[in-house]
């Protein structure tokens, strides 16, 4: 499925697909909105942030682990998944299960989530149990119980959400095949498949890549905790040390090289789905990771294009109906090269054929003097409310920290990123428009509905 | 893993296999205990109140530049004039669909223009709306606000297309069991007091505009009005703001829901008859008391240990230490007069008896035993826990304040209660299941077949049987009509259908039914095979009168022979038959008088599509199980006609239940000739046989 991080978005669940908007960073740069922080690091290599806020009694553990898609062989597609399940077959203190169970039985919750960079591992707790959410995460990234059972149990698991996914919902499976093949697998190997992987490769997943993985990603030199809420510092600290300062130190794990040629000229991909009633149209464009210049500009565009009953997308198409539904936006986040995608379902009685042309026409929309400031003023509306309203608990605080240390050049972003935004000019949007969706820059994705798949 | 039950008579299918428990690892090393709860750390909320009578509340929290403003109003549910249930509900669906100067569609893009919400919904004792957006756009949550309490459009070609969603809805409920159940149960709780009161598609048919505006004009008035407004906004601000868009609002304060109680009540357990449910729906409670009770924190942390979270009573109890129930649980309901409590629970038809008593059984232990300590613990954990999670946005607090103030709690509830519900005792526990889960006050609702359950629950008290529309049932009136077994094996014409096994999905083997002619003679072959352990074929014999005359069966069960050869003739059944039981082959020599039509167990598969089917009919006869060598009586009902889609395509079948022996079967005949078995479910099991289209009968079996 894509961009896993958007499922935690309050996105339009139109089509499973989630061309969505991630719009973690930016933050307000005034009092109201400025998200106070230290960090430091451990000597094993451990990074950590520490935001306290004494609004609510809650806490938020949150790791993420260098140890996505990307840091997988594509003949081994779905092992970074695989540890969202994993991650819950107990530790050495730890019965199976007891991650999640002891976390619900103090009225708290947890998620966890594996994408094309990073695996994420976030607990929210009322603020007595910080010991409690701390001792947990260091548990697991410390010994880990992996095992031919566990490892099973998990891959069954993946593998039901693989057929429910792709077996199950329609165009899924081609929107993941047209964003993966953007790439070139000899110079960027990590982007050219998608993380639900395929069932012969998760299959074909062994203990010992799993342990494999699992030393090379799973410690604290390729770590990050962030604690948020109601703690004080110093005994966080005195915390953290006594959990995590015995776990050994490794090597950072190789980072991996994306090495993508924009605009290598357009090409079109044409399938068959047999779940899908409809034809459907999709362009894709290759645009840079999200730590770029350019990327709170098209996040914007995103906004304008696809966000609510008044975007461009849903007056344009979806209200004359001429589509059952539109959408559009920036891919998710990746410290690599990104995508951009407008995805259209045809109305019954449209054809692929005019839906394209429609949706190419939109595109020429943005980039042209038609693109107003009103539709630039309701995105950037749009964005900040979103923005602000997704820094009010501990666990979107922590997830908003993390974000601008992996993805924007470090955690400052969080309070300059918004700003940035906000400062955006109808001629920068339309500029950094024109220079990434050239027709040279897109895959054209055309589903046709029934059996030949 | 499902556990089933192991069944020597059963032919076919022996997927034995026990539950296998996960073991818990021993933990060597206990997590960290808690540091102690403080109390809350929320700034104060401040009062104030207009010369209207409209109050506000304000929590200053300037870390978010958010806003989060709720207006309630005395006007829910209970208030809906009489005969014109739905009226809160219809009204506040249309609040925000149009007001003052916008349309629903300026409306919708004004709100979604700034990135906010605006909704309105209304529950049994207010009507609320909130609005959330960024607290720059201030003015605009007052102005969409006011608009739509003082100045709504309610446009009628909104008003149809909701009052048509709201009767369809509640029109599908009225066939869900779940739903149906849960309208009973209120019923039935508060006999007669205004929150049991619950709209129909009826009464929402008979509401008109005119009805929305008066109920609009008499409840929606300053004083009794409360304004709670959160997030980045001083006390000085909301004030002005509040002055603006509310100063104008006159009227005097609404009448107060009258106070009652619920009429008393004699013990019967309420059956609501749904014909051929294979489940039973079980809700089992009673009302309990005010909102503002201090009894409440006892009764969330009894819930939790009776029916919330993980591994609670009523699981353990229901689908651990019985497989009884596909869930249960617990809630308690809050209102400002009067609450209730409901404990829940699905279960198959045969054991709803049996769960009935258990779930009155749980609920006494809870009224005599003191709840053990780790158990305690527990529970106070996760009710404080969960509460804190809640606790955390502006939207979050606003709805929290306004719900603690309607329910007549203090405002400093939300900061000790954490505090005051990390105390909570067994004995205070014990207390409020006495006080509220009396053992004559509550109420017991089943939803299920009532021709199946009604003699079984009448052993635990006077049963009322219902139908879904509330009309009073007599038991003869659920009855299937009994028919005498008379079959036209003309309607079994010579043909050859396959069905595939299946198991949870899986094809695990086949089997292959052959009819055909012989002289006079009908003959009826069924091979059938599993993959894994098993292969037979019987051949019956039927004379051209269409009596039962010979029974012939071979097969192989795991690597042992097997063999049945009986005849029918003369009032007897005479013959032997090996069989494989659990300690190994036996012989069994077969001689038995027989008075009347006897079915041979075998043969029972044969008949079925040669039987008159009509809904609701029954027939009862004996049968000789070979394998036990004697005779018991079994039952066919016609319990259901449904649609359903097999491998060989899609069919109108009737569902034919077999009661009576080990195992109960539901057989699927087609309605149209001709008339075919198109699928089997053992019920219970994941095993089920397909009809498969006729040109893989050739397949060999795998």
């Amino acid at each position: 499925m894509f961009p896993r991080s958007l499922r935690r978005d309050r996105c339009p669940a139109l089509l499973a697909l989630l061309i969505c908007l991630s719009s973690r960073p930016l933050a307000a740069q005034s009092a109201p909105g400025h998200i106070a922080f230290e960090q430091y690091a451990l000597p094993n290599g451990l990074s950590v942030i520490l935001s306290p806020d004494h609004t609510s009694q809650v806490v938020a553990v949150d790791i993420w682990y260098r140890a996505g898609s990307r840091d997988e062989p594509p003949v081994r597609a779905g092992l970074a998944r695989l540890f969202e399940r994993l991650m819950y077959a107990g530790s050495a203190n730890v019965p199976p299960g007891g991650h999640a169970a002891i976390v619900e039985n103090v009225g708290g919750h947890g998620e966890a989530g594996a994408d094309e960079d990073i695996a994420r591992y976030i607990q929210s707790l009322p603020s007595n149990r910080l010991n409690l959410g701390l001792w947990l995460e260091a548990d697991r990234m410390g010994s880990l119980a992996i095992n031919d059972t566990t490892i099973a149990e998990a891959r069954d698991g993946l593998l039901g959400e693989l057929q429910q996914k792709i077996g199950e919902e329609a165009y899924t499976a081609a929107v993941l095949d047209a964003v993966a093949s953007l790439y070139d697998s000899t110079t960027c190997p990590g982007y050219t498949h998608p993380p639900t992987g395929r069932v012969q490769t998760i299959t074909a997943i062994s203990t010992a890549d799993v342990q494999g993985f699992y030393r090379r990603h799973y410690n604290p030199s390729n770590a990050r905790l962030v604690v948020t809420g109601d703690f004080d510092p110093t005994e966080a600290r005195s915390l953290i040390r006594q959990y995590f300062g015995d776990l050994p130190t490794a090597d950072t794990a190789p980072a991996v090289s994306c090495g993508v040629t924009f605009a290598p000229g357009a090409r079109t991909l044409s399938t068959r789905d047999r779940l899908a009633s409809q034809p459907a149209v999709g362009l894709f464009y290759r645009i840079p990771g999200a730590g770029h210049a350019d990327m709170p500009a098209l996040q914007l565009l995103g906004l304008i294009l696809g966000r609510g009953r008044d975007a461009r997308l849903a007056q344009v198409l979806g209200g004359p109906g001429l589509a059952i539904a539109t959408q559009a936006g920036v891919l998710g986040d990746r410290v690599g090269p990104s995508a951009f995608g407008l995805f259209a379902v045809a109305a019954d009685g449209v054809s692929a054929d005019s839906l394209q042309a429609l949706l190419e026409a939109q595109v020429r929309w943005i980039m042209s003097d038609s693109l107003g400031e009103a539709e630039l003023a309701r995105a950037k509306h749009i964005f900040r409310a979103t923005t602000v309203s997704g820094r009010e608990r501990a666990e979107d605080i922590a997830e908003a920290l993390h974000h601008a240390a992996t993805f924007r050049g470090g955690a400052d972003a969080v309070n300059t990123d918004l700003s940035l935004s906000m400062s955006l000019t109808l001629a920068d949007v339309r500029r950094i428009a024109r220079t990434w969706f050239v027709p040279a820059n897109a895959v054209t994705l055309v589903v046709a509905p029934g059996a030949g798949r | 893993m499902i556990a089933l039950r192991c069944s020597p008579w059963l032919p076919l299918a022996i997927l034995c296999s026990t539950t296998a428990g996960l073991t818990a690892q021993q933990a060597p090393v206990e997590p960290p205990a808690p540091a102690a709860i403080r109390s809350g750390t929320l700034p104060p909320v401040q009062e104030a109140v207009l010369a209207n009578g409209l109050k506000l509340l304000v929590l200053t929290l300037p870390r978010q530049p958010v806003l989060s403003v709720a207006l309630s109003l005395p006007a829910g549910s209970a208030f809906d004039p009489e005969n014109h249930e739905g009226t809160a509900d219809l009204l506040a669906g249309l609040l925000t669909r149009g007001a003052g100067t916008r349309s629903a569609a300026d409306v919708a893009s004004a709100i979604e223009q700034v990135g906010g919400s605006f909704s309105a919904t209304a529950g049994p004792d207010a009507l609320t709306l909130q609005v959330d957006l960024v607290s720059d756009e201030a003015s605009l949550a007052f102005g969409l606000m006011a608009d739509a309490v003082l100045r709504p459009a309610l446009p009628d070609d909104e008003l149809e297309a909701l009052r048509a969603r709201s009767i369809a809805s509640l029109e599908a409920g009225l066939a869900d069991p779940v739903s149906l159940g849960g309208r009973v149960f209120l019923l039935g709780s508060y006999r007669g007091h205004p929150y049991g009161r619950q709209p129909t598609p009826g009464s929402v048919r008979g509401i008109a505009r005119a009805d929305l505006v008066s109920f609009q004009r008499a409840r929606f008035r300053p004083a009794g009005a409360l304004l709670v407004v959160v997030g980045d906004i001083t006390l000085m601000k909301a004030r002005q703001l509040a002055l603006a868009s509310f100063g104008g609002w006159k009227g005097l304060r609404p009448a107060p829901l009258p106070a009652g109680s619920p009429a008393p009540t004699r013990r019967s357990i309420l059956l609501v008859h749904q014909a051929g449910a294979l489940d039973a729906q079980l809700l089992i409670g009673a009302t309990t008391f005010s909102g503002a009770d201090s009894a409440y924190g006892a009764a969330t942390v009894l819930n939790r240990i009776l029916g919330e979270g993980r591994s609670h009573r009523l699981s353990r109890a229901l689908g651990r230490d019985h497989p009884w129930a596909t869930s249960a649980g617990s809630a308690v309901l809050r209102t400002n007069r009067l609450g209730v409590f409901r404990a829940t629970a699905q279960v198959t038809a045969d054991a709803a008896d049996s769960a009935v008593r258990e779930i009155l059984a749980q609920v006494a232990l809870l009224r005599t035993e003191l709840v053990p300590v780790r158990e305690l613990e527990r529970a106070r954990d996760a009710v404080t826990g969960t509460f804190a999670l809640r606790l955390q946005t502006a939207s979050q607090l606003a709805s929290a304040i306004t719900e603690a103030r309607l329910l007549g709690l203090p405002l400093s509830y939300l900061s000790s209660f954490r505090l005051k519900a990390a105390t909570i005792s067994a004995a205070q526990v014990r207390a409020v299941a006495r006080r509220m889960l009396a053992e004559d006050g509550l109420t017991v609702v089943v939803v299920g077949d009532a021709a199946r359950l009604y003699r079984r629950l009448g052993a635990i008290a006077p049963v009322q049987i219902f139908a879904g529309d509330g009309r009073v049932l007599t038991p003869a009136e659920v009855e299937p009509r009994s028919s005498a077994l008379r079959y036209d094996l003309a309607q079994l014409p010579a043909r050859t259908d396959s069905l595939v096994i299946v198991a949870q999905g899986q094809p695990i083997g086949m089997q292959v039914t052959q009819v055909s002619r012989a002289g006079d003679s009908v003959v009826y072959v069924e091979r059938s095979s599993l993959t894994t352990s098993l292969s037979q074929t019987t051949t019956i014999v039927f004379d051209s009168a269409g009596r039962l005359r010979r029974v012939a069966q071979v097969g192989k069960v795991r690597g042992q022979d097997t063999r049945i050869a009986l005849d029918y003739t003369g009032g007897k059944v005479r013959g032997s038959a090996l069989i494989v039981a659990r300690d190994g082959p036996h012989t069994i020599t077969v001689d038995t008088t027989v008075t009347g039509p006897v079915v041979d167990d075998n043969a029972v598969q044969a008949l079925i599509p040669a039987l008159p089917l009509a809904i609701n009919t029954r027939w009862t006869f004996d049968v000789f199980v070979s394998g036990e060598n004697r005779v018991r009586p079994m039952s066919l009902t016609v319990a259901d006609l449904t649609r359903l889609t097999v491998p060989a395509g899609t069919f109108e079948a009737y569902r034919v239940d077999l009661d009576g022996g080990p195992q109960q079967v539901s057989y699927y005949v087609t309605r149209q000739s001709p008339y075919r078995i198109v699928r089997l479910t053992i019920v219970n099991t994941p095993v089920e046989f397909l009809a498969v289209p006729a040109d893989t009968s050739a397949r060999s079996i795998p």
